[in-house]
């Protein structure tokens, strides 16, 4: 079967959707491409997945209504992943506000979360990571989820963020230390 | 228990329920169709009760959080992990103090920090050392 790059996946996406008769295959050619590396993405900064599943939909929404405008300067990938960022971010923010929350508490929520989502069979190592990364701020998280989970280099986290390369190493190392402290506190 | 991050504990401890992906086009469709067409409008939907449903809520929230206004803290009431919390979460921010914006200032909820303070702050934590370690 032949496979196709990302960047011709792109352009057929666009070539669909920009002829009228074909948008609607543009659409579910677009959906099909990103729907689970967005669904991982935004899960891990979310946890739950009905959480995940409402700002999916709203990712594709979103993307659908804006795709007339696309500049094609950065790919539909970290276009889509921006976007996606972007809900996620906003969510913790108005959950956040919603429940009077200062800064450090939600990771308590999502900690619960998390416990509540974990598989039964799951790695307790990988369990534990998870708290770990959960205690982190969000944007920092984010960086982090990017760079550890998703091998992100970090000129693609700096398209997506909009954040300097060296202040991003500066938050990954941050991190790392910080969740090693976590694994073993003494 | 491993301590030192490693690439091999990537997997995530949950997972996607049965069939999600395989569901989730259809379901994304009848959202978008649903929003596309509209719901029927009934009294209460039109603009002027909408206006003023959203004017009694206003003025009872007002009324309700008037006088239950938090305190604003002051930066000692702030741990040191909070802080640099803040300044590596606010990345940008904090190179663009370390190469010298006039007038620049931080804010962190009710706080803000002028650029004497801030500056004052990062080089007690060694922070500068840090970044140029990386």
């Amino acid at each position: 079967m032949e496979k196709h790059s990302p960047k011709e996946i792109d352009l057929r996406i666009l070539q669909l959707y920009r002829n009228n008769d074909s948008s609607d295959q543009a659409f579910s050619l677009l959906v099909k491409t990103y729907k689970e590396r967005l669904y991982w993405h935004i899960r891990k900064m979310v946890i739950d997945h009905n959480d995940t599943d409402d700002l999916l939909q709203n990712v594709f929404v979103k993307a659908w209504k804006g795709l007339t405008n696309f500049r094609e300067d950065a790919g539909l990938y970290t276009w889509l992943y921006r976007i996606a960022t972007n809900e996620c971010l906003s969510f913790l923010t108005s959950k956040r506000r919603r429940l009077f929350l200062p800064i450090g508490d939600i990771s308590d929520e999502l900690l619960g979360k998390l416990e509540a989502s974990a598989s039964p069979d799951g790695d307790k190592i990988n369990y534990k990571l998870q708290q770990a990364v959960l205690t982190l701020p969000d944007k920092q998280r984010l960086v982090f989820n990017m760079k550890y989970y998703d091998d992100m280099s970090y000129d693609q986290i700096a398209a997506i963020t909009g954040t300097s390369v060296g202040a991003l190493k500066a938050s990954y190392h941050h991190a790392v230390k910080k969740i090693e402290a976590e694994l073993d506190p003494h | 228990m491993p301590t030192k991050l490693d690439h091999k504990h990537k997997q995530l401890p949950y997972d996607a329920p049965y069939a999600y992906f395989e569901n989730f086009d259809d379901k994304l469709k009848a959202r978008i169709e649903a929003a596309n067409t509209g719901p029927t409008r009934v009294w209460w939907m039109q603009p002027r009760w909408q206006i003023a449903t959203a004017a009694v809520l206003l003025f009872s929230g007002a009324w309700f959080f008037n006088g239950q206004q938090t305190k604003p803290l002051t930066l000692a009431e702030i741990s040191p992990e909070e802080k640099v919390d803040y300044l590596y979460t606010h990345t940008d921010t904090y190179f663009t103090l370390l190469a010298g914006e006039e007038e620049l200032e931080l804010s962190m909820e009710n706080i803000w920090l002028n650029k004497a303070e801030a500056e004052s702050y990062l080089e007690s934590e060694n922070l500068e050392i840090l970044i140029t370690e990386l």
